[in-house]
């Protein structure tokens, strides 16, 4: 070979292939929780990237055009947001403490299971953001010291879980109020957990939205404080 | 139900809002001691901005501009959010080592504290739901 072929599409291309193909999967698999479409991807990008031997840091900055969409995507969340707000007035108080005592349990219990089986603090800072939705969980994980990369399978991990027990958890518990269900969602399962949801029943989707954005808020205002443990 | 009719060139406006709240909240966070990211500040900000107008505006006005170029942006980029968390995703190839290494801890953690997070939200919004809804309606009977 002389000329090596270069294409400044060709790793958003990849990128965009592998997103089809992994939606295409769960479509078919009737929307199943467990065939999530972006970790088909990553899972793809990765195979195709080991199988050719290319650096991940080559790909990476292939793919910069689709991951510098990730900041205007986190602002966005600010309209679901507004648009939801008004919940908040008529139940101010149940939703406000239950979002910090929710948003504290998913935080501080993460931290404390992988301090308690000796993981290193870098491991701590990268599982702390896990139930806030991917694009902040990233943002903080980078901003405490933890491995963004690990921080996004973690997160949709947590959201997986969360759209697979919340329905059985929520009749066991033997709570049927949509909005508590909703804001747990939000809470605990980030977005995968809200858009799930959302599907069932609207009222609980705005309160997932609710919980989700306000419990990204409440993370970033939190997580400075993780590192401590491991002091 | 909005009277405009959604146009593609709708998009350059909803994208430059979202972009400059971006760059906003980046410039803050540069400026400030607060160490939060800047697209999470610039969604605050974006947030109450929203929030205010929402008070401000009248009815009439309200259902003249819903849904606004901004949210018809804002809903499309969500929508597909999931594409763009696959680069930063795939950079677990490089850390299957250390992800192997502490499989048990993230496993169990991941489940556990994910069941306890709903669980704990779940039972305090419903717990003082419930003691608000008896004490207003004590309230009621006076």
């Amino acid at each position: 070979m002389n000329a090596a072929f270069s294409s400044a599409m060709l790793w958003p291309g990849v990128t965009l292939i592998a997103y089809l193909i992994g939606r295409e999967i769960q479509r078919r698999l009737r929307g199943a929780p467990l065939a999530n479409p972006v970790l088909i991807a990553i899972a793809l990008v990765a195979g195709l990237l080991l199988a050719t031997r290319t650096p991940y840091a080559i790909y990476f900055a292939g793919a910069q055009p689709i991951h510098l969409l990730l900041g205007p995507a986190t602002v966005a969340l600010a309209v679901p947001l507004a648009r939801n707000l008004h919940h908040i007035a008529k139940s101010f108080s149940a939703l406000a403490l239950a979002l910090i005592a929710g948003g504290v349990t998913a935080m501080g219990s993460a931290v404390l299971i992988v301090f308690a089986f000796g993981a290193s603090h870098q491991i701590g800072m990268t599982i702390a953001p896990k139930s806030v939705t991917t694009p902040i969980a990233m943002g903080l994980a980078q901003e405490i010291g933890g491995l963004p990369a690990l921080t996004t399978v973690m997160v949709i991990a947590s959201g997986i879980v969360a759209a697979s027990v919340g329905p059985s958890l929520f009749r066991l518990m033997k709570i049927s109020d949509w909005r508590a269900e909703g804001l747990a969602a939000g809470v605990a399962g980030g977005g995968i957990g809200s858009a799930t949801i959302a599907v069932r029943n609207g009222l609980a989707g705005a309160f997932a939205a609710v919980g989700m954005g306000l419990n990204g808020v409440l993370t970033t205002l939190l997580a400075p404080l993780a590192p401590l443990i491991w002091k | 139900m909005s009277h405009r009719i959604w146009s593609a060139t709708d998009i350059p406006t909803g994208f430059a809002i979202l972009v400059g709240f971006n760059v906003a909240g980046d410039l803050i966070s540069y400026l400030s001691p607060v160490k939060a990211p800047g697209a999470v500040i610039g969604m605050v900000l974006l947030t109450l901005v929203l929030a205010v107008r929402r008070q401000t505006q009248t009815r009439f006005e309200e259902e003249a501009a819903l849904p606004s170029k901004l949210d018809r942006v804002a809903d499309a980029v969500i929508a597909n959010m999931g594409l763009m968390f696959i680069p930063a995703g795939v950079g677990v190839v490089a850390q299957l080592a250390l992800v192997s290494a502490n499989l048990a801890a993230l496993v169990v953690a991941v489940i556990i504290s994910t069941i306890a997070a709903l669980m704990v939200t779940g039972w305090v919004f419903t717990t003082v739901e419930k003691g608000r809804q008896a004490h207003s309606a004590t309230e009621g009977e006076r």
